[in-house]
């Protein structure tokens, strides 16, 4: 079975962010901030049948709380990416699953203009690898 | 035998490789298509293919393109390119 990739990783960046919601979806309250976890795709690497190895790519869009501005939506970028560095390194295991390989980039910053004013945000991406 | 130096190398290897290149964008604009919403069409329709001295380029003339690749707080981000050029078997470098 395909791991829950999603899960597993937002779990991860929960237990490791300080102070930063992790959500799959924009919460009610954006006074403070948040990282919002959007799996784009899961594909089998490796061969094998059933597939077992997984590669899961993940958009993760960081935003500033109501006051925080570019400084928090910056910083929430680079901790998710020094969490998400710290995910390889663990071998982390949960949900019956292992995660073998994981990467991610601060992204770059796209400002969100559903809100009034426009929402600072920088958008990550995150590469996993994860054995099932 | 012999080892003889074909003089148009570079040349037939530039060729071999821009064509490579240009299959790659193609495959790529077609996954993107397919994977873009298709409620108006106005999405999928607007992938385009570029080339310069400097490469080929694919992306999305829509001026609200950024919005439906990447999302915002109200609209999941659909990423049609970036799962294209995946789907297409190409390496996505960010």
């Amino acid at each position: 079975m395909i791991p829950y990739g999603e899960k597993i990783v937002s779990d991860y960046l929960r237990s490791g962010l300080d102070g930063v919601r992790v959500v799959g979806k924009t919460p009610s309250d954006t006074s403070s901030p948040w990282v919002r976890v959007t799996q784009l795709d899961a594909r089998p690497v490796g061969g094998g049948s059933p597939p077992h190895h997984f590669e899961f790519y993940f958009q993760l869009d960081c935003y500033a709380g109501r006051d925080g501005g570019q400084p928090e939506a910056n910083a929430v970028a680079r901790q998710v990416a020094e969490v998400i560095g710290g995910l390889e390194k663990s071998n982390h295991a949960a949900e019956g699953s292992i995660v073998t390989g994981a990467r991610a980039n601060a992204g770059h910053r796209a400002p969100d203009p559903d809100f009034e004013p426009a929402r600072e945000r920088f958008i990550s991406t995150a590469t996993v690898w994860i054995h099932s | 035998m012999s080892y003889v130096p074909n003089p148009r190398f570079a040349l037939e290897m530039a060729k071999q490789l821009h064509e490579e290149l240009r299959a790659g964008a193609e495959e790529a604009k077609a996954k993107a298509s397919q994977l873009a919403p298709q409620n108006t069409g106005r999405t999928a329709r607007s992938f385009v293919i570029r080339e310069d001295a400097s490469g080929i380029y694919l992306g999305n003339t829509d001026p609200f393109f950024h919005l439906t690749e990447f999302g915002s707080a109200n609209n999941p981000p659909y990423a049609p390119l970036r799962r294209g050029v995946r789907e297409a078997g190409l390496r996505l470098e960010e």
